[in-house]
């Protein structure tokens, strides 16, 4: 800031652009100020101000599935589990079949011999599953899977004419699970 | 055929005994079960992952033996029954194989040290039979025909009395893909 004073006399100029200058930084400060903080001032009418603390908790989960299953000709089960559920109140964490099923089957290929295949049924108690079937789901903080969910079952494998008379061998096959935090319907389940 | 004018008494029982009907039948008819192997983890970085499935049907097969044949006398060609593929279901690529693996010579059932040649042969009669195979691609019921071959000079040759032979049949699985 410059300015310029003889002795006695104040420079208007001077004065007035420092002026300016103080209500410019004020202003800014003010304005600042409004996005950050608030400012109270003496002989403003309200003395009090409000200062809100916020924290957003980012949603986890770790959910389990087996890395192999073998089935048999009877029923095999199958649990998904969860060592770790933080989720907000209208969310879950849903597990769903992304790949691998068809017509609510899985689909095993004879080992040296793949032209030749045999299907299991994939069911979720006593209902076929397909791809928007949440097999398994948890809520917030809740480990435990939410009723009728978590437990699958492989059927008996049958050949493509359903016969379970197959023919001798091995056989593989996968079926591929995927998560996601899903926003549900305020009722909750 | 020309019969000896040498009154035989071979009763015509000659038997060509062969071990009791060998129907083998490997463990099979169900899938096997076990647990859950070790576990994956899907998280928030980890969103989709895999579980492998897998299964097995043990291979099996009966296949039937004749137990005992009987040959004509002064019969130069005689069926002694046929080995039957009888069931199957094997894996890829593997068969079941039965050997003809020790035959004894046919021998008096008193004096053992009088024997008739004979050659045990297919269904050309003239080839001596030594194995058959079986593979996936061998329907169900199957036979191989044996014959019991001894020339009309061995016959003539033979001294009279009750002749004995057993024939031993080995049956073997093969799978080429094991331990793959």
């Amino acid at each position: 800031m410059k300015t310029e004073a003889k002795k006695g006399k104040r420079s208007r100029p001077a004065v007035g652009f420092a002026a300016a200058i103080l209500l410019v930084c004020s202003l800014s400060m003010t304005a600042f100020a409004a996005d950050e903080s608030t400012s109270i001032g003496k002989g403003e009418s309200e003395q009090t101000a409000s200062t809100s603390l916020s924290y957003n908790v980012t949603p986890d989960y770790t959910v389990v599935i087996p890395r192999a299953v073998k089935l048999s000709s009877k029923d095999i089960t199958m649990q998904i589990t969860a060592t770790k559920i933080n989720a907000e109140p209208n969310y879950q964490v849903q597990v769903k079949v992304s790949g691998g099923l068809t017509e609510g089957k899985v689909k095993l290929a004879r080992t040296n011999d793949t032209g030749y295949e045999i299907y299991a049924p994939l069911k979720l108690g006593n209902s076929s599953i397909d791809s928007n079937t949440a097999v398994a789901a948890f809520k917030e903080h809740d480990t435990t899977a939410l009723p009728g969910t978590g437990t699958l079952t492989f059927g008996a494998p049958a050949d493509a004419d359903g016969s379970a008379d197959i023919k001798a061998g091995d056989y593989t096959g996968t079926v591929t699970f995927q998560v996601a935090y899903t926003l549900v319907a305020s009722t909750g389940e | 055929m020309k019969k000896s004018i040498k009154q035989r008494l071979v009763s015509g029982l000659l038997c060509t005994a062969v071990p009791l009907c060998i129907a083998v039948m490997l463990p099979g008819g169900t899938l096997t079960a076990r647990a859950e192997e070790q576990d994956q983890q899907l998280t928030t970085e980890q969103k989709e992952g895999a579980t492998q499935l897998s299964a097995r049907k043990d291979a099996s097969y009966i296949v039937v033996i004749p137990r005992q044949a009987q040959i004509a006398f002064d019969n130069t060609s005689t069926s002694i029954g046929s080995l039957v593929y009888e069931e199957g279901n094997l894996e890829p690529d593997s068969y079941v194989t039965v050997t003809l693996s020790n035959q004894t010579s046919l021998a008096h059932t008193i004096k053992d040290s009088y024997t008739i040649p004979f050659m045990i042969c297919g269904e050309d009669k003239t080839t001596a039979f030594t194995s058959v195979i079986y593979d996936e691609s061998t329907k169900t019921g199957t036979k191989t025909p044996l014959t019991a071959e001894i020339t009309q000079a061995d016959w003539e040759a033979a001294k009279a009395g009750s002749y004995q032979a057993t024939l031993t049949f080995q049956i073997s699985y093969m799978n080429p893909h094991e331990g793959e």
